[in-house]
């Protein structure tokens, strides 16, 4: 139970800290690389930085809705 | 003052400077991009910052086996009396 649950808590740990650093890169680091860098390819398109949170984050999912 | 006008003063000074920020033109065009993604990307950091918290919560919270024993110890030694003393320890009240 014990290494279980200290298991549990370094994955979310992990996870939080890998989350963070991305959508750092993503929303203010890539604006400073120039365009033709091989990194931009890491990243999807920029509105999805605002899209994927909004509909993470309200529980809102109108693709399952339709069907 | 009451920590919720605190709390709404600081987020109101943010969200004007914020603003301000949004609708000035001597901005060079790299921070001028990254601007508008503030708001939701302090929320994202927020949010990691809440997960963060529970698992290095979760990873060094202490599980006192010594305290444990003694709980179950106590409990034997309450059953033991209380049913000398004619309690009945085996159902529970309603």
């Amino acid at each position: 139970m014990d290494l279980a649950d200290r298991t549990v808590g370094f994955v979310l740990l992990l996870f939080s800290v890998s989350l963070f650093s991305y959508y750092t890169f993503w929303v203010i680091i890539t604006p400073f690389v120039d365009s033709d860098h091989f990194v931009h390819g890491f990243f999807p398109a920029r509105e999805y930085a605002i899209l994927i949170p909004a509909f993470a984050e309200t529980g809102y999912w109108p693709m399952e809705e339709s069907i | 003052m009451k920590h919720v006008w605190k709390l709404g003063t600081i987020i109101t000074t943010l969200v004007v400077l914020w603003l301000a920020l949004l609708t000035s033109s001597g901005l060079p065009s790299t921070l001028s991009a990254i601007v508008p993604y503030l708001p939701i990307y302090a929320v994202v950091a927020l949010g990691c910052y809440g997960l963060a918290m529970v698992g290095y919560g979760l990873m060094v919270f202490p599980t006192c086996p010594t305290e444990a024993i003694q709980l179950q110890q106590d409990i034997a030694e309450a059953k033991v009396f209380l049913a000398s003393h004619g309690i009945d320890v085996n159902h529970s009240s309603d």
